[in-house]
């Protein structure tokens, strides 16, 4: 596919068309292990030719992930970028912000969980309704980060599992989509955690 | 917004009382509703104009600056540049470089036998770019580094290390004091050495230490 | 080829740092004099002054010292009115090994003066909660990290870390890394009660407490706030904070000076680069060094733009929460441009960790000023925008007159700075009153509302963005000094690479630096720098080695969050929404 520079006169910020999630210049490096080469469209939810039930359930369920963001630190305000007119998230049928964790299905960990807060978030994850996954975005939420600290949980996988880790401190919003793109894609594939 | 200015320097935002016809609330909800029409033609007519970036289709173009994974460059001869110094490790505010020197027999030179990166510690700060002497560590612009197990996050030579002639376009965060001439090495040599052998293979286990397991 | 012919010496002449060599601050002189003035006035004998320091300092006597803040409070030459922080130190190899640090600021005569307690292990020091509300938490605060209690204080116990917690963090014989875990049995013993001051007795209603918080969406992340109701109005208020105490000031204690950048960029995540240049100021001012002209407008400027954007989140988000929501969408748009500018300049959207002590940490790109200039032309028109949607919209009008007002006195009572204490009428703005980076060769206004409500901080973010932009226009019209934007001190700034990779000095210098980092000469100091949601203070106090001794932040949120549980009593639970998202509360900074 050529690669297209676009220009807009409204904004500083600079884009190009037509480029695979995971390829692209900056991936002329090895990839990350378990990464393949993948057509847009099954990122984009545009793979619907499904022959069982299983996989029609699994289509329905990546392309209709509601959002539960738990957001607590500065990756919370990379999310709302991520809500707002720039990325808009919607596109991919997770822009129902559900602030209630009885109708979401995906929680979004954002920012950092501290010991105090641990058990919140526990319970918060107790209440999901199954299938339920988990995304932890950026250093903090994942491992803990640069906080080896008195106060600070060292990663969400010491209380609740965790289905894909976006590092970045914060994730850019379009590692973040790219992480809720592989999510999407690892339910497609049918693999989800119950626990 | 009405302004009065009460001293030097300082201006007092006047509050306003709502006038009659503001009162009315319904002429205020249709000027409102005009604003957002005007939005709503405005990307109508122009849609190239719109802010949105579809990302995966249309990608943000970050700048030469924008820093996202790392990588190890290498000499022309094929060698990685790192002489295992442990600047990098010592400057990284999250201590998430692990290095292990080894010596290569013939040149005495030290090269890193392990050099593992917790992508999930580390915070992109920079720093270890800003201290490395060797011209060794960049950062690129990929900043799609999703994954699905803890203990993959812990990258080592096998992913780090990028071919000699490497394009710069992809290339992020580098060493931007001025700018570079390179007449040589300060610390060590390089051309012309001969190659030296990769030092990896590629089923040694992620170090434990960097990582608390459970979920590979 | 010879070898030894490329090197050269690098061109700085300057002294080499000497190792634990005393901090003389520029201005001791002026402090000793006024410090001796202050002594006089108050003529109190509890007071002996500490000389040499960057203010007046005096050392109190420990049980003294409620009365001795009354007197400077209450003293009208004098009026130290603000509070402004209230911290401990600890020094171990002291017999007393703690200090509990008070800063005060007087509007009259725009001066700061700190006062010193000494307190050993067991000794307590008496409350001064009856003068200053604010130091209510701060010496909760006090207690959580240090132990140190105080006598009188109406509700001595832990605010940042959890119940479960052993021990005092911030004592340096505490192992930073050092956890408790907290389970779900002990989560019900952090179930704040109602504070006394805010309750009131009669009822018309049957009384419900409802919790909000901390993972509620109108509490924007982690704030917790238990209500007491009466039907539908608001009887008493408590917050409780530490729900995202990430242990900044401990982590400073463990990393070096370059190496605490990346964590003050996440105290107030909405402007980082603020956090950064007031971090980067206060270590300068110890080192008694300046950053070049070009660094310190590139400074200036992104400062300027990251407060816009902080208020944008503010206005947006609380806009949102009053249910207003495509503002949100409209605001968000420019943000955006100005996170694209700052990754321009510095490779990172949100936290830019741009500042290096001694400067910038690379030079801004070539058509710095083009983005610039296009984005100050294109922010007016977003900000038209939402004023058209609601200045004139009664319902807007509705939600926010009237809603949690606080006076002015007990908006200084309580410590505020910033837009807040702007609206409540006080004129006090850092980059006024005590200009730094070259604020004061700006025209610009302090902008400052009457009323002390929602609707009057409304009012000065928006005029706080226009005056942003009047500043903007002008350094840009200015143009970008030439030269440096890094210090030229190989004690202070790695030096630059091409020098590294050629040449045998640098390289050694560069080694030094990286090991050893800076080592500022030996003493404390404190500086301000006006944050999104006030006066944001470090006070850093070095040893002489490469990590500080102690840095503290003065975290602006922290008061303002204090008074929310007073300015909502009496009013509505949805007022109190709005209200929460007027004040700008950053959970980062609050609980730091
Ligand atoms: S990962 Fe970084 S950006 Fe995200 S919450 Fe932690 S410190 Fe903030
Ligand atoms: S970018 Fe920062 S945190 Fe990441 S490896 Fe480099 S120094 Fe460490
Ligand atoms: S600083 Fe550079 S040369 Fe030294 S260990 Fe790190 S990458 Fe290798």
């Amino acid at each position: 596919m050529p690669i297209e520079k676009i220009d807009n006169p409204n904004s500083i910020i600079g884009r190009k068309l037509n480029q695979l999630p995971g390829s692209g210049p900056e991936k002329g490096i090895q990839t990350l292990p378990g990464e393949s080469e993948r057509d847009i469209a099954d990122f984009a939810g545009g793979s619907y030719l499904t022959t069982t039930v299983d996989t029609m359930v699994n289509w329905a369920r990546s392309n209709s992930l509601w959002p539960f963001p738990f957001g607590t630190a500065c990756c919370a305000i990379e999310f709302m970028s991520m809500v707002g007119s720039h990325y808009d998230v919607s596109r991919f049928g997770a822009e129902v912000v559900r602030f209630s964790p009885r109708q979401a299905d995906l929680l979004l960990v954002e920012g950092t969980i501290v010991d105090k807060m641990g058990p919140v978030l526990k319970k918060i994850y107790d209440q999901m309704p199954e299938p339920r996954y988990v995304i932890a975005m950026g250093a903090c939420a994942t491992s803990g980060g640069f906080y080896r600290a008195y106060h600070v949980m060292q990663g969400i996988d010491e209380i609740i599992p965790v289905d894909i880790w976006v590092p970045g401190c914060p994730p850019t919003p379009d590692g973040l989509m790219y992480g809720i793109l592989k999510l999407k894609e690892k339910i497609d594939r049918g693999e989800i955690r119950r626990s | 917004m009405a302004i009065t200015r009460v001293a030097p320097g300082i201006v007092r935002v006047e509050r306003q009382p709502l006038t009659f016809s503001q009162r009315l609330y319904i002429p205020q909800i249709l000027a409102g509703m005009m604003v957002t029409l005007g939005h709503l033609l405005k990307n109508l007519v122009n849609m190239k104009r719109m802010l949105i970036i579809s990302y995966p289709e249309v990608k943000r173009v970050y700048s030469e600056r924008f820093r996202g994974r790392h990588i190890l460059t290498s000499r022309e001869d094929g060698t990685t540049r790192c002489v295992a110094c442990f600047m990098c490790s010592t400057a990284c505010p999250a201590e998430c470089i692990t290095i292990e020197a080894g010596e290569d027999e013939r040149t005495r030179e030290k090269f890193p036998v392990r050099y593992d990166i917790d992508l999930l510690r580390c915070i992109f700060c920079g720093y270890c770019v800003d201290a490395c002497p060797e011209d060794a560590i960049y950062m690129t612009r990929d900043y799609e580094m999703a994954i699905d197990t803890r203990a993959r996050a812990v990258v080592g030579l096998r992913d780090l290390v990028v071919p000699p002639n490497f394009p710069v376009d992809p290339m992020g965060y580098r060493p931007y004091y001025g700018k570079i001439q390179k007449s040589g090495t300060a610390g060590g040599t390089g051309v012309g050495q001969p190659l030296r052998q990769a030092p990896f293979d590629d089923d040694t286990a992620p170090n434990p230490e960097l990582y608390r397991g459970g979920n590979a | 080829m010879s070898t030894l012919t490329r090197y050269s010496a690098i061109p700085y002449t300057g002294p080499a740092p000497t190792n634990r060599a005393p901090y003389v601050p520029k201005n001791a002189e002026p402090a000793n004099a006024r410090g001796e003035a202050i002594a006089t006035t108050l003529g109190n004998a509890a007071m002996t002054q500490e000389r040499g320091q960057d203010m007046p300092t005096f050392l109190v006597e420990r049980a003294r010292i409620a009365d001795v803040l009354r007197n400077l409070a209450e003293n009208p030459d004098l009026a130290f009115i603000l509070p402004l922080d209230c911290f401990g130190t600890d020094y171990p190899d002291r017999e007393e090994r703690f200090d509990v640090v008070y800063q005060l600021y007087s509007l009259k005569n725009n001066e700061r003066i700190r006062l010193k307690v000494r307190v050993g292990e067991n000794d307590t020091v008496p409350t001064s909660t009856g003068v200053f509300k604010s130091f209510d938490w701060f010496e909760r605060e006090v207690f959580d990290m240090f132990g140190v209690r105080f006598e009188g204080h109406p509700n001595m116990r832990r605010i940042l870390c959890h119940e479960a917690f052993q021990g005092h963090a911030l004592r340096k014989d505490y192992d930073p890394a050092q956890r408790w875990i907290l389970t779900e049995q002990n989560v019900a013993r952090i179930i704040p009660k109602i504070d006394p001051r805010f309750a009131t007795e009669d009822t018309d209603f049957e009384r419900v407490t409802l919790n909000l918080g901390p993972s509620h969406p109108a509490t924007h992340g982690t704030l917790r706030i238990v209500v007491t109701l009466d039907g539908e109005k608001i009887i008493g208020a408590d917050a409780e904070i530490g729900y995202l105490h990430r242990c900044f000031e401990k982590m400073s204690e463990t990393h070096t000076y370059q190496q605490v950048i990346p964590y003050t960029d996440r105290l107030n995540y909405c402007s980082a680069i603020i956090n950064n240049v007031g971090y980067a100021l206060a270590v300068e001012k110890l080192l008694g060094i300046e950053a070049p002209a070009r660094a310190q407008q590139v400074r200036l400027m992104l400062s300027e733009f990251w407060r816009i954007a902080d208020h944008i989140v503010c206005i947006s988000a609380n806009l949102v929460d009053i249910g207003a929501l495509t503002n949100y969408w409209y605001l968000m748009q420019p943000r955006e441009e100005i996170i694209g500018l700052t990754e321009a300049c510095s490779g990172a959207r949100l936290l830019p960790s741009y500042v290096r002590v001694g400067g910038l940490a690379v030079d801004v790109p070539s058509n710095f000023l083009e983005q610039a200039q296009r984005l100050v032309d294109m922010l007016p028109r977003y900000i038209d925008d939402v004023e058209k949607l609601i200045w004139k919209n009664r319902i807007f009008r509705e939600r926010v007159q009237g809603v949690a007002v606080i006076s002015k006195e007990d908006a200084i009572n309580f410590g505020f700075t910033g837009p807040c204490l702007r609206a409540c009428g006080v004129p006090y703005d850092v980059r006024k009153a005590s200009p730094y980076i070259g604020y004061e060769t700006y025209d610009w206004d302090v902008p400052i509302a009457e009323g002390g409500d929602t609707y009057a901080r409304f009012l000065v973010r928006f005029e706080e963005m226009r005056q942003s932009l009047r500043i903007l226009q002008q350094a840009i019209d200015r143009g970008l000094p030439a030269g440096p934007v890094i210090v030229d001190n190989p004690y202070v700034a790695l030096p630059p690479k091409s020098k590294v990779y050629n040449e045998m000095e640098s390289l050694i210098y560069h080694f030094k630096l990286i090991m050893h980092g800076i080592q500022p000469p030996v003493g404390e100091t404190y500086f301000q720098v006006e944050g999104g949601n006030g006066e944001l203070g470090f006070y850093v106090v070095s040893d002489g080695t490469k990590n500080p001794y102690r840095v503290r932040v003065r975290p602006p949120c922290f008061p303002l969050f204090e008074a929310f549980g007073q300015m909502i009593t009496g009013q509505t639970i949805p007022d109190a929404i709005g209200a929460l998202g007027s004040l700008n509360i950053i959970a980062g900074e609050l609980d730091h």
